[in-house]
Parts: C-alpha cells; structure tokens; sequence
C-alpha cells in the first residue's frame, strides 16, 4: 500500500476529524460539560495520532514495519469512525432542557451517595424498555480527568417512573463498584471460599470452560453487589421496583452476567431482614413479600447453576458488608418518624416533602409511594405491576422530590 | 440498535482499538530487538504486551482471580476471542496456555537480555497477527452489517407470530 496509501487513509482521517469538530462546536454543554472536554479530548488525540503514525510511515525503511504502521492509520480511520459518532448523542443529552426535575434531584442524591468521585449525569430516554448506566471515560479505557460524566439510560417510553427509579440506584451501583473497586473487596472476603468451591467445580475442566466459569462468577459479584448497594441506598422500595421491573418470575435460561431473579430477590428479602426492615413493611405489603420469598425456591439444573448458586450463598452474607460499609446505609429509624405524615400527605394527594419543617429525601419519598401503593393497590403480588403503572402516584411523588430539594434550597439561603 | 448493543460497541470499539494499538507497537518492537536496540517506547509496548498476557493466564488456574483484573480488560470476551484468533493463525502445535506462557517468557527475555531470531519472530508473528485480527473486528463494529441486523429483527418479529 506504501506511502500513497497512508496518504489516501490521512485524508479520509482528516475528513472525519472536520466532521467531528463541528459537532463539537454547535454547542457548549453547560449542563455536564466533562462530556464537551472529553469529546474535544479525544479529536486533538485522534489528530496527535495521525500526525505522529504520518510522519513515522514517511520515515520508515523496512517494509513490514511500513505495513504495521500504515494498518494503524486504517485502525485510526476505524476508530473515529465507529468512537466518536458512538457519543454524539450524549453531547445532544447534556443540553437537554426537559429532564423532570424530581428525576434529576434523584440522581444527584444518588451520586452523592454512592459515587465517591462524583458524577455528571448526563439522562439518555432510550428506545430500550431498560435502565442503564454509561461512565464514557471508564467505557473508553480512558484515565480519569476531573467528574466523570456518567449517562444513565431511561426508557424513553416511561422515563419519569418514579416507583422504578430504585432500579438505576442498582445501575449506579456498577459505576460504585469501577470507582471504590468494591467488587474485589467483596471476593477477598469470600476468596477461601470461593477458592475451595472452583477447585472442586473446574478440576478436569479444560481452559475455556475455566475462562467462562470464572469470568461469569466475577459479573455475577457484580449484580449482586449493586443489588446490596441499592437496598443500602433505597431500602424496600428497591425489592418491590426490582420484583416489578425484572420480573420476579422471570426464572428462565442461566444468564452469563446476571444471577437468577429468584437468588436475587431472595437475596435482597435476606439484606432487608438484617437492616431491620421486615416490620416497616408488614403491615402494608406481608402477603407480596411472603410471595416473593416462596418463589425464590429454585431447583439447579446443571453441575455449573449448582456451583454459581453455592457461591452465591457463600457471597450472601459479604456483599451487604461491603454495601454498608460503602454507603450510610438507609434503615429504619430514617423512616419510622416520616412515615405517617408522608402516608397521610398521599392519602390527600398533595407531595410529602416536608416533615415537621425538614425536607423529605428520596429514598423517604419513594418506600412512602411504595407503601401507599400497596394501601391503594391492595397487599398482592400483581399490585407490583398497578403501582408501577400509577401515573398519578408517580408525578406526585416525582412533585414531591422536587418541592423538598426546593425546601433545602430555600433553607440554606 | 439496542441500548444494551451500544454500550457494548462503545466499550467494544474502544476495548479493539486499544488492543490494537497495543499490538502494533508490540509488533514493532518484536521487529526492533531483531535487527537493534530497543528504545523505551519499544520496551513499554513489549511490558504492556506482557501485563496483557499475564492477566489473561490469570484466568486459566482454579482460584479466582481478582475482580481488578477483569475489570482491566474491557470487553473481556472480545480480547479473549481475538487473541485466540491470533493464536490460531500463529500456526503454532502448542496448547494456548503454554503457548502464552512461552511468549512472556520469550518477552522476558528480550525485555532482560535479548532472544533468538527465532523466539522474536514468535513474539512478533503473534503481535502482528492480533494487530491484523483487532483492525477486522473494528471495521465490523465501525460498519455493522445490515443484512446481520435484518436477520436479528425478523427473528425477533417471527417469535410474535409463532
């Protein structure tokens, strides 16, 4: 291909690159502007790049060193190919304007809590009936340099749920886990254990199938990890998003990345007892709950769902340990003296945002929607699914986190 | 395409073209300790070359590795799988895991001393060959095909039917 070729590859590069730049230019975004920096950041790399590999490719004598060098000119072509129109969209989400803002407070209150290093959000409405979270540097293998912006992904058919947003406190939850590596505190805690059940389980497995097996048991951590994170930070109002949004009875093919529901929510009832909760609950959600628990009695089908389920139990007990000792976690002494006022702000239909002149926080305002819910619903399994679909409950709790954030705001003025 | 599909193409994209870059100058330096001496960049490439495949052995005992190392592998499967493309058109008789464990010594030795042509001509076939492997997987992310994703849609239309 020689140097024609490079040349040819330069221009093309080049082309994109005055794409790219304009693009970047139409707007500044005042809202998450650590996405603005990253974007610009990685055109003037693209554009260090190609002067670097041009100027080696014209100096360069051996013919298979040329070849190497001219190959990472179509690497480069490729990469801002693919890359960069990949964030275009984040760079439109950073400016938008009509994001609730009760959905927005939440974020931040979640950031706050979880994410030692901080966050832009940046809030993507998907087409995907699916919540997310995106750290563009960490996805990019990129180091750090300054917040992060953090895309968190809602269904753009549904995006302002309140009763669902415990579910992204599960997805900050894996930007957690990146940023405190809580994940490899979890498995040095059962690492004996672990370490036992693999030797039995992969003796005689050949390289592959250890590979996979290990690579799944570490994602596996993961999820169950952000679960504990999540009832940390949301308490029950997590179980019952989670029961809704997965579903509960969604037991099918073993997943590669994600734990049975049953094992999770099982897990999560378990997490719940030990903060204490069962009594908050009970009298408004016993018979759900004692649902969920029966059904979280699933038979292992194969020598590999027995394993995963063993080291399930074995992290059981490690995974809420971590998650505490993360986050101060939300228990029931943070909602037993809110509970009636917020209830009986529910039952008239105006937002609960304030108790006793203090602002409510999000986590109070959503296990209040929850537990109401199931007062208005009635105390059943398939009320999971009318709550969620209430859409009044849901704007009143999303006024109401937004008139307490106000309330604080006005109080430190 | 999905959202889940495009967070995977985002890290994918990046995951392949670091891997990529990696092994291009990998390559590079495998050339230079063959006919030279090598500069520091050449032997920054060779140690990151070396870091990758050590964490990929982590993988290979019975006790589990760290969940950092993981973690230090974006997109795991796909560098898994392309390095085992590339250790397919090595050509090469060995079992994969004692064929990574020779290459790190070989770099080892380079790194320290110097190698044989023929150990550098291994470390170098294998880089070259991972190089060429990553530059078709990312045309395939940076141009997906459309038939691919026709195919995938009616499928899923077809099990509504059904």
């Amino acid at each position: 291909m020689g140097i024609e070729g490079s040349e040819l590859l330069r221009e093309l590069i080049l082309n994109h690159l005055k794409r790219s730049r304009r693009a970047a230019s139409i707007g500044q975004a005042d809202r998450a502007p650590s996405v603005d920096l990253l974007y610009r950041e990685l055109i003037d790399e693209a554009t260090a790049r190609l002067d670097d590999l041009s100027n080696q490719v014209a100096k360069e004598t051996d013919p298979r060193s040329q070849q190497i060098l001219v190959r990472g000119l179509e690497r480069l072509l490729r990469e801002v190919e693919s890359v960069l129109p990949q964030l275009q969209p984040y760079l439109d989400d950073a400016r938008r304007r009509d994001v609730a803002v009760g959905l927005q407070v939440s974020l931040s209150r979640l950031i706050e809590r979880l994410l030692p290093e901080g966050a832009e959000p940046i809030v993507h409405l998907d087409s995907d009936y699916m919540y997310a979270t995106l750290d563009l540097r960490r996805a990019l293998g990129r180091a750090p340099n300054g917040t992060p912006s953090v895309v968190f992904f809602v269904p753009g058919c549904d995006p302002f749920n309140a009763l669902l947003l415990p579910i992204l406190a599960h997805e900050a939850g894996h930007t957690a886990i990146d940023q405190a590596n809580l994940g490899s505190e979890v498995v040095e805690l059962a690492r004996q254990q672990l370490d036992v059940l693999l030797a039995t389980h992969l003796a005689g497995a050949d390289q592959q199938v250890r590979r996979d097996c290990q690579v799944q048991l570490l994602q596996w951590v993961d999820e169950l990890l952000c679960d504990a994170l999540a009832v940390a930070v949301c308490g029950p109002a997590f179980l019952f998003a989670a029961a809704a949004f997965l579903p509960a009875t969604a037991d099918g093919v073993m997943s590669a990345t994600h734990p049975f529901p049953s094992d999770r929510l099982r897990i999560t009832l378990n997490h719940l007892e030990a903060l204490g909760w069962n009594e908050i609950c009970a009298p408004t959600a016993a018979q759900t709950m004692s649902w969920l628990r029966d059904i979280a009695a699933r038979q292992p089908t194969s020598g590999n769902e027995e394993f995963l389920r063993q080291a399930c139990e074995v992290l059981e007990p490690h995974l809420l340990a971590v998650a505490t000792g993360h986050v101060s976690a939300f228990l029931p002494e943070h909602y037993v003296a809110v509970s009636e006022p917020a209830l009986r702000h529910l039952r008239r239909r105006t937002p609960p945002c304030e108790v006793a002149g203090s602002p409510l926080q999000p986590e109070q305002i959503q296990l209040a929607g929850w537990l109401y819910g199931f007062e208005l619903h009635g105390d059943l399994p398939k009320s999971l699914a009318t709550i969620v679909a209430d859409e009044d409950l849901s704007k009143l709790l999303m006024r109401a986190v937004e008139a307490a954030r106000i309330q604080e705001l006005w109080a430190t003025t | 395409m999905t959202m889940r599909a495009h967070i995977a193409t985002v890290e994918s994209a990046a995951g392949l073209a670091g891997l990529g870059r990696l092994s291009d100058q990998a390559a590079l330096a495998a050339l230079r300790a063959r006919t030279g001496v090598l500069e520091p960049h050449d032997r920054q490439a060779l140690e990151d070359g070396r870091r990758l495949l050590a964490r990929l052995l982590e993988f290979s005992g019975t006790a589990l590795p760290p969940t950092s190392t993981l973690r230090s592998m974006k997109s795991f499967g796909l560098m898994d799988e392309a390095l085992e493309a590339a250790f397919d058109q090595s050509g090469v008789s060995e079992d994969f895991v004692e064929f990574l464990r020779s290459l790190v010594a070989s770099i080892d030795l380079m790194l320290d001393q110097g190698v044989s042509e023929e150990r550098a001509d291994s470390v170098f076939n294998f880089f070259n060959q991972l190089s060429a492997v990553t530059l078709v997987r990312s045309t395939e992310f940076a141009r997906p095909r459309r038939d691919l994703q026709v195919q995938w849609v009616s499928k899923a239309a077809s099990s509504f039917v059904s």
